[in-house]
C-alpha cells in the first residue's frame, strides 16, 4: 500500500495513470440498438509498447455505490504498440475491434473503468453522477445517442473527465482528433443561385472546419465542385483556398462553377487536404434543380391595399397540366403551405395562389375562378426589407421538395399596394399597373414623350375609362390626377394621391366627368417630396350620362 | 259669388305663375282671370314655398292635383288634348263643362287622367242634387272631406292647386237649401260610403258609414273666425280639431289644434293617415312693403313618430319685381313610418330665394332652393335652381320657357310644380338632372290652343314629353 | 351722378344675394372676352357683341357688327379657338351668326352658330343654336356631329340693375358639347360708370353637388372699360380690357389659373362710333 498513496495523490491531479495506455474513446449509446456497436478505445501515447494483459474493463451503474460489472479482461500477452489504439467492442463495430466483447454499457449517467492488475484504476464517467466513484473529477458530457465521448485532443489529461472528453463522431481505432483533417460544417453547403439555368455560372460554397490538430497552411486546401454522373463526378469548378485555418476554426470557402445541363442534379463539393487522415468527411453533396422549374413565380402581391389578401401568380412552364396542390409555397422563415384542393394549371397558363381567394375575386371580379387556389397555411410575406435588403423570399417547392422557383424580393421603392412582377428581362420590379395584372402578362409601360400621356385620348363611344402612362425620373412617386373642364373649373379628382412606380401605365375611370372635353392634370411628387412635376393632357370623354 | 271655372296663367315650373301685368292680345276676361289668379297666388304666399304633395300621395311619385276648374255661370267649355312622350303612344284627354243657373255638368276623360269621370249638378228649390264625382266636406274634414296638412297655414290658400280638397267619390249627393240637410251615397276607394248631415246655423252634425267599418259621427261648429269639429266612431276612436283665426292681412294669425285616437281613419280616404295630434300657429306681418309670415307646427303620428317645422318667409317689391326669401327647418317625420318605409329623416333646413319681374312683354323669374341636413342648409340633400321667361308675342301668343337644374340625393325627392295644359302636376325629381319646358298659348279657332314640350334627359337621353290642347268657352246666355 | 333710390339699393342688394345663392356659363365656341354680366343689357346694350348672343343667348345691340376672336385655353398647346361672328338688328329683333374652329386633331371641332332674339327697353331675350363637327370621325362615327340649343334673357330690375339668366344647352343632340354648361343666373348693378355683378351657375355634371359662383367689377375709364373677375373652384381671377377707337373695338381678357396655364382671349371687331 505504500506505493499506492503517491499514485493516488498523482491521480488527484491527473485522471490518467502514468506511463500506461489511457481511455481514448467510449461509445455507450449507439444510434438505435446498442448491441454490437458499443466500444471502448485505449490509446498508448507512450513511445514504447505497453503490455495490458490482465487489464479489466468494468461498467459502472451510477445509480448506486459499488455497482461495477466486469465486461472484459485483456488476455495475457496483449500489447499495444507505441502510439497505437486498442479497441474493445461489439461485433458490429467498424472497423472490427481488436477485442470483441459485448460490453453492455449503461447509458448515462454511468461510467466505465479500467482496473490494472496492480490496482491502478482509470475511471471515465459521463452524465450527471451523484457518486464520486464513477468519475474522475467532473464527469464527461452525456453524449447524444450515436455519439461517443472522445478524448480531444488525443492524450489530453486536464484532471477531470469533463475537461478531457467531449462528444464526438465515433472513430474506433482512429485518432479522435487527426493531425490533419478538414471537414464540412454540417448543413452549410449551398449553391447560388439555387436555381440556375444550364451553363450559368454558380457559386458553390460552404464552411470548412479544420478538424485536425495541425493548422492548415495557406494554399494547402483545395475545393472542387462537380455533379455526380454515372461514372463519377463531372467537375464543374475547382479552386485553392488561399487562407490558413487554425485547428478548430472554420472558414467559409466557395468555388465558381458552371451549371450543368438542365435537370435535377447532385452537386458534390470536395475539400482536398494533403495528408487528411479522414478525407471522406471533406465531401458533401447538394441536390438541386438546374434550369427552370415546372412552376415559375411571375407576380407577388405582398402588401395588398384593396383587401384582396396576399397573392402570388405562377406560370406553368411545362407542356403538361400541373396540379397546384403538388407544390409547396414557402417564405424565408420557413412557413410553408400548399393548396389542399387539386387545382389543375394547363400548360403555359397562369394561376394564382391566394391567401383569401374570395377576397381576391371580390377585388378582381373578372378573374377565372378555376385558376385561383387557396394556400393554407399562408406564409405571410413581409412588407419591409430586412437588414440584407430583402423583404422576404418566396419559394415554390415541388413534390420532391426541390425548388421550382425562388424569388427574393425587395420592398424598397415598391409603392404601397403595388405588387412586384417579373418583367420581360427576368427582373423583378414594381408592377407597371398599380393594380397588378393577376392572370395577365405584365404590361410593358409604353415609351411616352414627357412625364404623362393619355394613351386613348378619345375613347370609344360608351367607354368610361382611358389608359394613361407616366414616366417620372424617380423609382416611385406620389401621383394624383385631377380633371378640369375647358373653363378651368375643377371637375373631379380622378386619382387621389397614390404611391406608384416611376414608370407605369394604368386605367383611369373618366366616367364621373361626364361627356365633354377635360384637361387631366398629373401632379407627381418625388418620394421625399422635394421635387414636383406637373403635366397636363386633354381627353375627350364620349357621350353618356351627365 | 258664382263659382267659376277659370284657366290659369302659363306657369314656369317650380316658379309659379308670373305676376307681371298682362294686357293685350288675349281676350280681356280671360286675361283678367289669369292676372287675378296669379296675384292671388302671390298674395297667398304659397307658391314660393317649397311644395310637397298631400299625405295621401305616393312618396317619390308624380302627383296630379285634383282639378278645381271653375266656370263662369252661363257658359260652357270644351277641351280636347293629346299628349305623349318619345317612344310611347299618344294619349288623349277630353273635358266638357257647363255652368248654368240650375244645372252644371263637368266631364273629364283621358288615358292618363287620374280624375277622369264626371258630375252633374241640378239646383232647384228643393235643394241641390249632384251625381257623378261628388266631394262632400263636413266641418274640418275629419269624417267627410280631407283635413289640412299639419304644416299648412291659412285657409285662404284654398285656391292653391295643391291645397287638400275633399276627397271625391263616385255617387250621388243631395243637399237641402242652405245646407240644412245633406245626404250622400258614393263609392270612395272602392267602398260605398253613405252619410247624412244636418246643419243649423253654425252647428253641424253628421253620421257616415261604410261597409266593414264602424260608422263615424261628426259634430262641428263653424264660423268665420273659429271652427271646431269632433268625430267619434262606434269603436270608441275619436278625433277633434279646432282652427282659430284672428285678423286679416297684416297681423293675422291662425291657430290649429288636433287631438285624437291613433287608429282613426277617414272613411272616404283610408290611405291617408293624418297625425292624430298637432298644433300649429301661423302669423302674417306687414311692415310697409314687406310681407312676412311665420309658421310653427308640430305633430305626432305615434309616440316615436313626431315632426315639427318652423318657417319664415318674407316678400317685398324689389327692382321692379318681387323678391321672396324664406327659411324653414324641419324635424322628424313628415309621414308615418308605414308610408315612408324608413326612419324619420332627421333635421332638414332649407332656404329659398326668388325674384320675379320684368316688363309686360317679357317677364323673368329666377329661383333657388336648397335643403341641407346640417345647420345653415349645409350638407345639401336637395336643391334646385330655375329660371324662366314668359313673353308676349304678336298675334296674342304667350310663350313661356323655363329651365331647372336640380340635385337630389338618394332617399330624397324634390317636387317641381308644373301647370300642364289642363291640370297641375307635382313632378317628383330625384338624382341629378335638369328639366326644360316650353309652353305656348295662342288663340286658335275661336278658342285657345296650348302646347307644351318638356325635356328631361334621363341618363343622358332626352325623351321629350309633349302636350297639345285646344279648348273653347262659349257663353250660352247673355251676361 | 345717377340718383339711386333707397328701394333700388335694397333691390340691388337683394338681387346680388340672389345671384350669390344661385354661378358660370363659360364660352367654348364663340369666346366673347366679356363676362355675361357686361352683356346683359347693361348701358343699353352698347357693349353687347355678336358673339354674346351666340354664346350666351343674350341679344346683341342692333348695329351691324362683325368681330374676330382668338382664345388660348388654359395654356394647353393646340387648345385654341378662332371665331368669326356677325350680328345685325331690325327694330327690336336681333340676329347673329358665326363660325369657329377649336383645337387640333384629335380634339378639334368646327362650330357654326346662329342666334335670334329681341330687345326692349326693359328686357331682352334670345335663342341660340350651335352645330359642331368634331375631328376623328373615323373612330367615332356616331359622335362626329352635335348640336345644342339654348336661350337667355335679361330684364331690368330697377334703375341700373339687370337680372339675367341663360341656359345655353337646354337641348343637345349627337356628340355632347365639349363644355357642359348649365343654367346661370346673375345680377349686375351699374352706377356712375362702375358695374358690379354676381353670377351663379348650376352644376352641369352629375357629380357636382352644388353650383359655382363668380363675380366682378368693371370701371369705365375714358374710352376704355376694364374689369376684374373672380371665380371659385379653384379660385381664379381674370382681367379684361375693352377699348374702341375709330370704329375698331378691341377686347383682351386674361384669366390666371392656379394649376393650369392662363386663358387668354383677344377680340377685334367693329364698334359704334366714339368711345367703346
Amino acid at each position: 500500500m505504500s506505493g499506492g498513496l503517491p499514485l493516488l495523490l498523482l491521480s488527484l491531479a491527473s485522471c490518467v495513470p502514468p506511463a500506461r495506455p489511457m481511455v481514448s474513446e467510449v461509445l455507450y449509446d449507439a444510434a438505435g440498438d446498442d448491441e454490437g456497436f458499443e466500444f471502448v478505445e485505449l490509446h498508448n501515447p507512450l513511445g514504447t509498447p505497453a503490455a495490458i494483459g490482465g487489464l479489466r474493463l468494468e461498467s459502472g451503474d451510477g445509480a448506486g455505490p459499488g455497482r461495477w460489472a466486469l465486461r472484459w479482461t485483456a488476455p495475457a500477452g496483449t500489447v499495444i504498440a507505441p502510439g497505437a489504439r486498442y479497441v474493445v467492442g461489439g461485433a458490429r463495430v467498424v472497423p472490427a475491434p481488436d477485442a470483441t466483447a459485448e460490453l453492455g454499457l449503461q447509458n448515462g449517467p454511468d461510467a466505465v473503468r479500467f482496473v490494472w492488475p496492480d490496482g491502478v484504476i482509470e475511471v471515465v464517467g459521463y452524465g450527471t453522477l451523484a457518486l464520486g466513484e464513477y468519475a474522475c473529477g467532473a464527469a464527461a458530457v452525456d453524449a447524444a445517442s450515436g455519439q461517443s465521448i472522445a478524448r480531444v485532443p488525443d492524450g489530453a489529461d486536464r484532471g477531470a473527465n469533463a475537461l478531457d472528453f467531449r462528444a464526438a463522431t465515433p472513430s474506433p481505432g482512429r485518432a479522435n482528433q487527426p493531425r490533419r483533417h478538414v471537414a464540412w460544417a454540417p448543413g452549410t453547403l449551398a449553391i447560388e443561385p439555387e436555381i440556375a439555368p444550364p451553363g450559368a455560372p454558380v457559386r458553390v460554397s460552404g464552411v470548412a472546419v479544420n478538424a485536425g490538430a495541425d493548422s492548415i497552411a495557406p494554399g494547402a486546401l483545395a475545393l472542387t465542385a462537380g455533379v455526380r454522373v454515372a461514372n463519377g463526378i463531372d467537375v464543374r469548378g475547382a479552386t485553392v483556398i488561399p487562407d490558413a485555418i487554425a485547428p478548430g476554426e472554420s472558414l467559409r470557402v466557395e468555388v465558381a462553377a458552371v451549371a450543368p445541363a438542365a435537370g435535377v442534379v447532385t452537386w458534390i463539393a470536395r475539400l482536398d487536404l494533403a495528408g487528411d487522415e479522414s478525407p471522406e468527411a471533406g465531401r458533401d453533396s447538394l441536390r438541386v434543380r438546374v434550369g427552370a422549374g415546372p412552376l415559375a413565380l411571375t407576380e407577388i402581391q405582398f402588401h395588398p391595399a384593396r383587401g384582396e389578401g396576399e397573392w402570388i401568380e405562377v406560370e406553368n412552364r411545362t407542356d403538361s397540366t400541373l396540379d397546384l396542390a403538388g407544390f409547396v409555397l414557402r417564405d424565408r422563415g420557413g412557413t410553408h403551405g400548399s393548396a389542399k384542393v387539386p387545382r389543375p394549371c394547363p400548360p403555359g397558363a397562369l394561376a394564382l395562389l391566394a391567401q383569401d381567394p374570395a377576397a381576391l375575386l371580390l377585388a378582381y371580379p373578372r378573374l377565372d375562378t378555376a385558376r385561383v387556389a387557396a394556400v393554407t397555411p399562408w406564409p405571410s410575406l413581409n412588407n419591409t426589407n430586412a437588414a440584407d435588403g430583402i423583404a422576404d423570399v418566396v419559394e415554390l417547392g415541388d413534390a420532391e421538395s426541390l425548388p421550382s422557383d425562388r424569388v427574393a424580393y425587395s420592398a424598397a421603392g415598391v409603392p404601397a399596394g403595388v405588387p412586384v412582377e417579373r418583367s420581360n428581362d427576368d427582373r423583378w420590379r414594381a408592377a407597371a399597373d398599380p393594380a397588378g395584372t393577376p392572370l395577365e402578362s405584365p404590361r410593358v409601360p409604353p415609351a411616352i414623350g414627357g412625364a404623362f400621356a393619355v394613351l386613348t385620348p378619345r375613347p370609344a363611344w360608351g367607354t368610361t375609362s382611358v389608359r394613361i402612362a407616366w414616366a417620372l425620373p424617380w423609382p416611385s412617386a406620389l401621383v394624383r390626377i385631377d380633371a378640369y373642364d375647358l373653363s378651368g373649373a375643377r371637375i373631379a379628382s380622378l386619382l387621389p394621391e397614390t404611391d406608384v412606380a416611376g414608370r407605369g401605365e394604368s386605367t383611369l375611370g373618366v366616367g364621373p366627368l361626364g361627356p365633354g372635353l377635360a384637361v387631366l392634370v398629373l401632379r407627381a411628387d418625388s418620394p421625399a417630396r422635394d421635387a414636383r412635376i406637373t403635366a397636363s393632357q386633354v381627353v375627350r370623354v364620349p357621350g353618356g350620362p351627365r | 259669388m258664382k263659382a267659376r271655372r277659370a284657366i290659369g296663367p302659363l306657369v314656369v315650373p317650380h316658379l309659379g305663375p308670373l305676376d307681371v301685368p298682362r294686357i293685350g292680345p288675349l281676350d280681356v276676361p280671360l286675361a283678367a282671370l289669369a292676372v287675378l289668379f296669379s296675384l292671388t297666388l302671390v298674395a297667398g304666399g304659397s307658391v314660393a314655398d317649397p311644395i310637397e304633395p298631400p299625405l295621401e300621395a305616393d312618396p317619390g311619385a308624380d302627383y296630379v292635383a285634383e282639378p278645381s276648374d271653375s266656370l263662369e255661370a252661363g257658359s260652357a267649355m270644351y277641351g280636347y288634348g293629346i299628349g305623349g312622350r318619345s317612344g310611347s303612344g299618344v294619349a288623349t284627354r277630353r273635358s266638357f263643362a257647363f255652368e248654368g243657373d240650375s244645372l252644371d255638368v263637368a266631364l273629364r276623360d283621358g288615358d292618363d287622367d287620374p280624375y277622369r269621370g264626371g258630375d252633374v249638378g241640378a239646383k232647384a228649390r228643393s235643394g241641390e242634387f249632384r251625381a257623378g264625382r261628388v266631394a262632400p266636406r263636413w266641418g274640418l274634414g275629419l269624417v267627410m272631406g280631407t283635413p289640412r296638412e299639419p304644416w299648412s297655414a291659412f285657409d285662404d290658400a284654398a285656391l292653391e292647386p295643391w291645397a287638400p280638397r275633399a276627397r271625391s267619390g263616385d255617387g250621388a249627393l243631395w243637399r237641402a237649401p242652405a245646407g240644412a240637410v245633406e245626404m250622400l251615397c258614393a263609392r270612395f276607394a272602392k267602398r260605398t260610403v253613405t252619410g247624412v248631415a244636418l246643419r243649423r246655423g253654425a252647428l253641424g252634425v253628421g253620421i257616415a258609414g261604410r261597409d266593414a267599418a264602424p260608422p263615424q259621427a261628426s259634430l262641428g261648429l263653424g264660423g268665420e273666425d273659429a271652427s271646431i269639429e269632433g268625430a267619434l266612431d262606434r269603436a270608441g276612436r275619436w278625433r277633434g280639431e279646432a282652427a282659430l283665426r284672428r285678423g286679416d292681412g297684416g297681423g293675422a294669425w291662425l291657430l290649429r289644434l288636433r287631438a285624437g285616437h291613433t287608429g282613426w281613419r277617414s272613411l272616404t280616404d283610408p290611405r291617408r293617415f293624418d297625425p292624430p295630434a298637432l298644433a300649429s300657429a301661423s302669423r302674417t306681418l306687414v311692415a310697409g312693403a314687406l310681407t312676412a309670415r311665420i309658421t310653427l307646427a308640430t305633430w305626432r303620428y305615434a309616440a316615436d313618430t313626431v315632426g315639427s317645422r318652423a318657417a319664415v318667409e318674407a316678400a317685398w317689391p324689389a327692382g321692379g319685381g318681387r323678391l321672396r326669401l324664406g327659411v324653414e327647418e324641419q324635424h322628424g317625420a313628415w309621414r308615418p313610418h308605414a308610408v315612408t318605409h324608413g326612419p324619420p329623416r332627421g333635421m332638414r333646413q332649407g332656404t329659398w330665394i326668388e325674384w320675379r319681374g320684368g316688363s309686360p312683354a317679357l317677364g323673368l323669374v329666377a329661383r333657388h332652393e336648397s335643403w341641407g341636413r346640417r345647420p345653415f342648409a349645409r350638407a345639401v340633400v336637395r336643391g334646385a335652381t330655375g329660371a324662366g321667361i314668359e313673353a308676349r308675342l304678336p298675334l296674342g301668343v304667350l310663350l313661356a320657357v323655363s329651365h331647372t337644374v336640380y340635385r337630389v340625393t338618394s332617399g330624397e325627392t324634390l317636387y317641381l310644380p308644373e301647370r300642364d295644359a289642363d291640370r297641375w302636376v307635382l313632378r317628383a325629381l330625384s338624382g341629378a338632372g335638369q328639366r326644360s319646358r316650353i309652353a305656348v298659348r295662342c288663340p286658335f279657332s275661336g278658342g285657345q290652343a296650348d302646347g307644351e314640350l318638356a325635356l328631361q334627359p334621363v341618363r343622358g337621353v332626352v325623351t321629350p314629353r309633349w302636350d297639345l290642347r285646344w279648348s273653347r268657352r262659349v257663353r250660352v246666355r247673355g251676361g | 351722378m345717377t340718383q339711386v333710390r333707397a328701394t333700388t339699393r335694397c333691390a340691388a342688394v337683394a338681387l346680388l344675394a340672389l345671384a350669390g345663392l344661385g354661378a358660370r356659363a363659360h364660352a367654348q365656341d364663340f369666346t366673347t372676352g366679356l363676362p355675361p354680366a357686361l352683356c346683359a343689357g347693361l348701358s343699353g346694350g352698347r357693349d353687347v357683341a355678336p358673339s354674346v348672343a351666340l354664346e350666351h343667348g343674350l341679344p346683341g345691340d342692333g348695329r351691324p357688327a362683325i368681330e374676330a376672336s382668338f382664345t388660348s385655353w388654359l395654356g394647353v398647346p393646340g387648345l385654341t379657338t378662332r371665331a368669326l361672328a356677325a350680328g345685325i338688328g331690325f327694330g327690336t329683333v336681333r340676329a347673329a351668326c358665326g363660325v369657329s374652329r377649336t383645337g387640333v386633331e384629335p380634339f378639334g371641332w368646327d362650330a357654326a352658330g346662329a342666334a335670334l332674339g329681341a330687345v326692349g327697353e326693359r328686357a331682352g331675350a334670345a335663342v341660340r343654336a350651335i352645330g359642331r363637327r368634331e375631328d376623328d370621325g373615323e373612330t367615332h362615327p356616331r359622335a362626329v356631329t352635335g348640336a345644342e340649343v339654348g336661350a337667355g334673357a335679361w330684364v331690368r330690375a330697377g334703375a341700373g340693375a339687370r337680372v339675367w339668366a341663360e341656359a345655353p344647352q337646354v337641348w343637345t343632340r349627337g356628340s355632347p358639347p365639349p363644355l357642359p354648361r348649365s343654367l346661370a343666373i346673375g345680377v349686375v348693378v351699374e352706377s356712375d360708370g362702375v358695374a358690379a355683378w354676381l353670377q351663379r351657375t348650376s352644376p352641369a355634371r352629375a357629380l357636382e353637388a352644388t353650383g359655382q359662383h363668380e363675380g366682378g367689377i368693371a370701371v369705365d375709364m375714358g374710352p376704355a372699360r376694364v374689369w376684374l373677375e373672380a371665380r371659385e373652384r379653384p379660385l381664379r381671377a381674370a382681367f379684361g380690357l375693352q377699348a374702341a377707337i375709330r370704329g375698331v373695338a378691341v377686347r383682351v381678357r386674361a384669366e390666371a389659373h392656379p394649376v393650369l396655364g392662363e386663358t387668354v382671349t383677344i377680340v377685334v371687331g367693329t364698334a359704334r362710333g366714339g368711345a367703346r
